[in-house]
């Protein structure tokens, strides 16, 4: 490998993707017992996804939806060439990637999104949006984000699987550079190309906007 | 066959009968003593539901918060009567009930009597229009709630 690092992924994308997967971990291991914690997770997590939409529409180059997500003849020509050994080297991520990110993304949010309304047995514990419905419902719906959960499990296995099967069998540096940001490719590669700052402060406020709302319930007043 | 025969053979069918007939029968009963004490569980959340959120509010209204709490305890002295032997996870029927319940019943009858005196405490508190009371005393009562189904309902 004779090429410098490639800039990949810019810290806004590396910090939203560690601190994802740290308060999906955080919302599993509080369920049904530390409740306010559970709460703030999930109100975290629903500012980090506003955040990331946002970023996947205004943000560096390798976050954008519209650099990944390519469409069912883009991901047979991946995985065509890929079997051939001859997929090209590119910075972000792959046609057949996308799909898990579009799928954890929501699953997630699906998730979250089901929690605002959920509420337990004991009618003691409840979601900020609980107070809308009744209480069949909720439980419902509790059941439903119990469900979800199973999703995401098996979506983050797959996750796992995927990154293992790229890093050992196919040799390709996919961990680091999800930490560092770099990667050395074997030849020229388009690189990252980040956005201005102000890009970042705006999606920080939406994400902060979103998470602050949802702890409220989305009442105004 | 001899007569002797014929009134043995048809004591055997009438006893098999017997037995397969109480049989279907605890498992019908299982099935509705299930049904019930579900039934009765869900009105009690429904009663939770809604004093935790009219507590929430500013000024809450405490005589519906006292008529939610009165629900409560009329189920609250029942309780440990809606868990006849044969309606836990053996049944056959779909239910919550841990087998805790028959294997430690004085552990249940415990838990599940520590509700009464709680939930009592609180429609004396709403009745009184006690706000702050009402409020730390609904914890409590949630409290009791939790205390008995972390070790006696299936998560």
């Amino acid at each position: 490998m004779s090429e410098p690092p490639t800039h990949v992924w810019d810290g806004p994308t590396r910090l939203f993707h560690w601190a994802l997967a740290s308060l999906v971990l955080v919302a599993w291991l509080t369920a049904g017992e530390q409740m306010n914690l559970h709460r703030g997770a999930g109100y975290a997590i629903l500012g980090l996804l506003a955040f990331r939409v946002w970023w996947g529409f205004a943000g560096g180059s390798t976050a954008r939806f519209s650099q990944f997500v390519r469409g069912p003849s883009a991901i047979r020509a991946y995985l065509s060439a890929s079997r051939q050994g001859q997929a090209p080297e590119h910075a972000g991520h792959n046609p057949l990637g996308a799909l898990s990110v579009i799928a954890l993304l929501g699953s997630v949010a699906l998730q979250a999104g089901l929690g605002l309304f959920a509420i337990d047995s004991d009618g003691f514990e409840g979601g900020p949006l609980s107070d809308r419905i009744d209480f069949d419902l909720a439980r419902q719906i509790a059941k439903w984000h119990e469900l979800s959960f199973r999703l995401i499990q098996a979506l983050v296995v797959l996750h796992l699987a995927a990154i293992l099967y790229h890093v050992f069998r196919k040799r390709e540096d996919l961990l680091r550079p999800m930490v560092t940001g770099v990667r050395r490719f074997s030849g020229p590669v388009q690189g990252l190309v980040r956005v201005p700052l102000w890009r970042l402060a705006v999606g920080v406020g939406i994400g902060l906007a979103v998470a602050l709302a949802a702890s409220r319930g989305f009442k105004l007043g | 066959m001899t007569s002797s025969r014929r009134l043995l053979s048809a004591a055997v069918c009438a006893a098999a009968l017997a037995l397969a007939g109480g049989a279907a029968l605890a498992a019908v009963n299982a099935k509705a003593v299930i049904e019930t004490r579900e039934s009765n569980f869900k009105s009690m959340g429904k009663a939770m539901k809604a004093m935790n959120e009219g507590l929430k509010a500013e000024a809450p209204d405490m005589a519906a918060i006292a008529a939610n709490a009165s629900t409560i305890r009329g189920f609250a002295p029942k309780i440990s009567t809606w868990f006849p032997k044969g309606t836990g996870p053996e049944a056959g029927v779909k239910t919550e009930a841990k087998a805790e319940i028959w294997t430690d019943p004085a552990g249940f009858a415990a838990a599940a009597s520590r509700l009464e005196p709680e939930i009592t405490k609180l429609e004396t508190l709403a009745r009184a229009g006690d706000v702050a009371g009402a409020r730390a005393q609904f914890r409590v009562v949630g409290g009791t709630c939790k205390g008995c189904h972390d070790k006696f309902r299936e998560d």
